[in-house]
């Protein structure tokens, strides 16, 4: 027979796993899906030693992460990420390069860098999307 | 000259940080499959472990599972996109941010008896260390990842740190309760029936039970 104590620490138990299924069935929920339209846009990445420039990527889901992806199929380099509940998607390498706890990849638009995930900024036709490989987070997209 | 109190430990005390570990390291690698950032086990672990044993094991208990599972996560890669740097700046902000966490429960071991009817002002200290430990990180962030080390930047961090911190909040009020009612349930303590009033450096029994 359980005492007293032992029942309440078993109902905080329950409560307890209650709110971690809870949460982790919410948090998805609050992913924003951001617009969907087509764009054609540039695409230019700075990686270590190398640079990419797709040209006139054509996408649909106008997003920064799509217009990367796209590129790479089009241009044949691959991009990997990685999904964060929650918070949606990281890019986490491009063409082979990763980032890792001291090196990240960074992304601009037309000069400015990202203030929201890859996969939430819209892009529109004429935009130029440049990736950068950076130690620096304060670093600003480099130029052609 | 004696060992200080802080120092001895029993067998029994050895075991409980063994399982502890253990614990701490099944369900952080259990977790990440959730990929659900800050979403982890080992600050609630830690603030329970420092306020049921002695402090030498204490520290060994987030240690523990930190070694063990960056070893798995970073070392081995076995799961994530970083395989990298065991001795990356912010591992050390981290770890020590756990350290400062173990502090934070023998304090409050030293005032309060970890029993049922203590547990929501325990899950109140583990939110407030949580927050510390977040912004002890974030030093980490800014330091190594904006090397120009200017005050927007410390200004982005903490902007770009707060969901972060709001899921690490519901984190430790999800999992002080859950491992401590656990452990309250799974130990001889009986949730307080015979847990021991807190003891101090003395060994004089000290403050609220």
């Amino acid at each position: 027979m359980l005492s007293k104590p032992q029942k309440a620490a078993l109902a905080v138990i329950v409560v307890a796993l209650l709110a971690m299924a809870s949460l982790l069935l919410a948090l998805p929920m609050l992913e924003k899906k951001p617009a969907t339209y087509s764009a054609v846009v540039d695409v230019k990445i700075f990686g270590p030693g190398w640079v990419i420039v797709a040209e006139d990527v054509g996408i649909d889901n106008a997003t920064v992460l799509v217009a990367l992806q796209t590129a790479g199929r089009n241009y044949g380099f691959n991009v990997s990420t990685t999904h964060y509940t929650g918070m949606g998607d990281l890019v986490t390498g491009i063409n082979g390069t990763s980032g890792n706890m001291t090196h990240f990849w960074l992304y601009g638009v037309n000069g400015v860098s990202g203030d929201v995930g890859a996969d939430q900024k819209v892009v529109y036709t004429g935009d130029v999307v440049v990736w950068w490989y950076t130690d620096d987070f304060s670093s600003q997209p480099p130029g052609d | 000259m004696g060992v200080p109190n802080w120092l001895r430990f029993k067998r029994r005390d050895l075991s409980t940080a063994i399982v502890f570990v253990i614990a701490g390291v099944c369900v952080r690698l259990a977790l990440l499959d959730f990929n659900v950032p800050n979403f982890e086990p080992v600050m609630a672990l830690t603030i329970i472990a420092s306020m049921v044993m002695p402090l030498a094991l204490a520290v060994i208990v987030p240690i523990g599972i930190m070694a063990v599972t960056d070893t798995l996560i970073y070392a081995f890669n076995i799961r994530g996109e970083y395989g990298m740097a065991m001795i990356a700046g912010i591992t050390f902000f981290v770890w020590t941010g756990f350290l400062m966490a173990t502090l934070v429960g023998w304090r409050l071991k030293k005032r309060y008896a970890f029993r049922i009817g203590n547990l929501g002002m325990v899950t109140g200290a583990g939110v407030l260390t949580t927050l510390i430990f977040d912004l002890w990180t974030d030093i980490g962030v800014w330091w190594f990842s904006y090397p120009a080390h200017t005050l927007d930047d410390a200004i982005r961090v903490l902007q770009l740190q707060t969901t972060f911190t709001l899921i690490h909040i519901a984190s430790s009020l999800i999992f002080i309760p859950l491992f401590g009612s656990g452990y309250m349930l799974l130990t001889e303590h009986k949730t307080g029936i015979t847990s021991p009033k807190p003891v101090d450096e003395a060994g004089r029994h000290s403050g609220r039970a």
